[in-house]
């Protein structure tokens, strides 16, 4: 019964590093790549009509390129985006105007999305002058009233700064309203509102979704906030949609260890409460640099140690935190050298200051000797070598393959997590950068 | 209020408009409402405008000179250069004011050719108005249209137009001004192209940094997603955000062209068949007027240069408060 209004198949975004001429003209003779920050880097999902989709996540994740991809303030990199099956590159002029009719999107801070020189009428009106659609006055009052400002004549002459926070919002909104769209992003559409306003336009909201019969993608950074108004619920992180699924499922039974942790992070009103929380160490990772893999490893709580390996899971994480570390340059051994008291070539009082500083955790055996093999290579100075002999060992699946957004054996329903923990539900050929990967599909 | 306008699910709130008979609101009339808006908005600048009495006697001197450059056939006593003769046939040369004890009633006496000093300034007016304000419009008018196209494209678009500003302001104002109106002839239009062509630099740079941050803005993005052609977003979300600023270089390059004809008219390059203050200084030096003592012949043109811009500096620097909100007390 349900159509599908909107399909995002592999969906990748990257922005160019902004270099100077100089660095651009070297490297045109030299003949490298540019860096770009990968700001989406394959996301999938699809919408069905009246559908409401937020996309979860922490600043800088992707989620608001992600939304304005959808209604074609970007153009992808990579990837395509359909709207009712047609793509939106390849659309036509005409049926690029109906989408510019179709698909609207409400900004987070309405005093930066109202034109400051326009009034409330014609702030309303232009989208209808634009699309050359009659009955403007009749248009813009229903737009108005619908949207609470009542009565709607008087807001007709009134200029953005006129208006308070929460008319402001009301006002993006029935601008986005007055084409009679079916489908609309929301990107943040409250958070920049004062608290005591939010309830007032998020009922509006959802009394929006339900009288346009709309498709919405709300994106938020508030997992309260999507609970409350969405069907289903995506968790983006770096760029990559990591669980997806029904919004309550995802939120009562969260599978994936990012999720978990950001499920752990929303408090609860009660002091006594008792929870095992997952708090994540560490910094986000780099978006232009991006690492191989699975890109949450380098603060995953629940990295995998490889096959055949006795260890315990906090000694295991210290020692990938090291190696990734060290890798990408966070952990200087020439510095720590430097810090020594006394003699800088005594080896084991190099090895005793990097023990101190990184590893907590007692490790035994064969696990203990080829941590102290490393440590042995790096105060010798080798950095290469010493990260090898720690790869030989602790390399983990979590570096080597790419997990995609897909259906798991081991969790019900119809979710999709990006996880080595479960089992892919179609042996799918996972590759180095999980591109090819099947989608999250249904 | 809302359940009354609030349908089943799905169904437009309204689509019941396109039905033919319904009930129809009366349509606003697009201009009406336009001009009503503008005209609020001309009377709150004009308000704030006001506070400032430096402000009003600029507006006041401004339009003086306006009323002067108009009415200058009418009240001039004579021709602007209508050689004058005195009763006994000879040329009325070096005459004084006949407030200062000259003969033959002139005003502001006589030039040692035998012209009325008065009648030149007043025809001097409208040179100056002519040019300034003439100047002042193209400047802001084409360094506001190159800033915008050039801020709101970006890319090469930008780099060619901004290169084109670098190698403008690379031009020394006066120099350069003389050996265009050399090269094209001395008149007054050859002159004022001159000053167009090397003034609209500045304002298009100015816009330019404007247009560049205002086309980040959400609300262009939001004009987009709404379906909004480049050309809609310059002129209706751009401009208007710009125009202050494209006032307040207006007002300014009238007080730079007016000097500009002045500085050229002086060094010998004016519009032989037009007076203009500027020539009108040039022939008090050619003729010594200083060493005469004939201070009537150099000071009133001299006078009238400054007071014009000097308005025009302070109405520009009016409008810096409307432009700058945080410069209002």
């Amino acid at each position: 019964m349900t159509e599908q209004i909107l399909e995002v198949d592999g969906l990748k975004k990257h922005f160019p590093v902004n270099e100077g001429w100089i660095a651009s003209m070297m490297r045109a003779v030299a003949g490298g790549e540019q860096d770009v920050v990968h700001a989406v880097d394959g996301v999938s999902f699809e919408l069905q009509e009246g559908e409401t989709l937020g996309l979860a996540g922490e600043s800088g994740c992707g989620k608001t390129t992600t939304g304005m991809s959808l209604v074609k303030l970007h153009d992808p990199t990579d990837g395509e985006i359909r709207y009712r099956g047609t793509s939106l590159e390849e659309m036509s002029g005409e049926e690029l105007d109906g989408f510019r009719q179709n698909a609207q999107m409400i900004f987070q801070d309405p005093f930066e999305s109202l034109n400051p020189r326009m009034t409330v009428y014609d702030t309303i009106a232009e989208p209808l002058r634009i699309h050359d659609i009659g009955n403007e006055t009749a248009r813009v009052k229903r737009a108005l009233e619908f949207a609470e400002l009542q009565p709607a004549e008087q807001y007709f002459d009134d200029y953005p700064h006129e208006l308070s926070g929460g008319q402001r919002q009301r006002l993006a909104i029935a601008r986005a309203l007055v084409l009679d769209p079916d489908f609309i992003v929301a990107d943040e559409p409250v958070s920049m509102l004062d608290v005591s306003l939010r309830a007032g336009v998020l009922s509006l909201l959802e009394r929006m979704t339900d009288e346009f019969g709309l498709s919405v993608v709300y994106i938020s950074h508030d997992l309260s906030l999507l609970r409350h108004m969405c069907d289903r619920i995506a968790i983006m992180y770096m760029g990559r949609i990591v669980e997806i699924g029904d919004t309550e499922d995802v939120i009562s039974n969260p599978q994936h260890p990012y999720t978990k942790s950001l499920i752990d992070a929303v408090p609860v009103p009660d002091p006594t409460a008792d929870r095992d929380r997952v708090e994540l160490s560490g910094e986000v990772g780099d978006a232009v640099e991006v690492p191989t893999g699975c890109r949450f490893r380098g603060r995953c709580p629940s990295i995998i140690p490889p096959d055949g390996i006795e260890i315990d899971q906090a000694a295991f994480r210290e020692i990938s935190s090291f190696r990734y570390r060290l890798e990408d340059g966070t952990i200087d051994p020439a510095s720590i050298r430097e810090d020594l008291d006394g003699d800088r070539s005594d080896t084991a009082a190099f090895k005793r200051k990097l023990r101190e500083k990184h590893f907590t955790h007692e490790l035994a055996g064969a696990n203990e000797a080829t941590v102290d093999d490393a440590l042995e290579t790096l105060a010798s100075g080798d950095t290469e070598a010493a990260l090898e002999t720690l790869a030989d060992r602790f390399a983990t699946v979590c570096e080597r393959d790419d997990p995609a957004a897909e259906p798991r054996v081991e969790i019900p329903d119809d979710r999709g997590v990006a996880c080595h923990l479960y089992e892919p539900e179609t042996p799918a050929e996972t590759t180095a950068t999980g591109e090819d990967a099947a989608p999250a599909d249904d | 209020m809302c359940a009354q306008i609030s349908q089943s699910d799905g169904e437009s709130i309204f689509a019941d408009l396109d039905d033919e008979g319904s009930e129809r609101e009366e349509e606003i009339s697009p201009r009406k409402r336009q001009l009503r808006l503008y005209r609020r908005a001309l009377g709150e600048q004009w308000r704030v405008l006001s506070q400032d009495n430096l402000v009003v006697a600029s507006v006041i001197t401004l339009l003086f000179f306006i009323t002067m450059a108009i009415t200058a056939p009418f009240v001039a006593p004579y021709g602007q250069t209508e050689r004058l003769t005195a009763d006994d046939g000879t040329i009325a040369q070096w005459e004084q004011p006949f407030w200062y004890g000259g003969e033959g009633g002139y005003v502001l006496g006589t030039t040692a050719e035998g012209y009325d000093l008065f009648s030149q300034l007043l025809y001097g007016s409208r040179a100056a108005l002519l040019v300034g304000l003439l100047a002042a419009v193209f400047v802001a008018g084409i360094g506001t249209m190159v800033g915008l196209v050039s801020g709101y494209y970006g890319g090469r678009v930008d780099d060619a137009l901004m290169r084109l500003v670098d190698f403008m302001y690379g031009l020394p104002l006066l120099p350069t001004v003389i050996l265009l109106v050399a090269l094209a002839g001395p008149s007054l239009v050859n002159l004022i192209l001159a000053i167009i062509v090397l003034q609209w630099r500045t304002t298009a740079r100015v816009i330019r940094s404007q247009a560049l941050s205002l086309r980040e803005r959400p609300f262009v993005k939001a004009a987009k997603v709404a379906g909004a052609s480049d050309r809609h977003i310059i002129l209706k979300h751009l401009a208007p955000n710009v125009l202050p600023l494209t006032f307040l270089y207006g007002a300014f390059s009238i007080a730079w062209a007016i000097l500009t004809e002045a500085g050229v008219a002086f060094l010998g390059l004016g519009d032989p068949n037009h007076v203009s203050w500027g020539t009108m200084l040039q022939s008090a030096r050619s003729y010594n007027a200083l060493t005469h003592e004939a201070w009537w012949w150099f000071l009133p043109p001299g006078i009238c240069i400054a007071l014009v811009v000097i308005s025009g500096f302070l109405i520009g620097r009016g409008y810096e408060e409307i432009t700058n909100p945080e410069l209002q007390e």
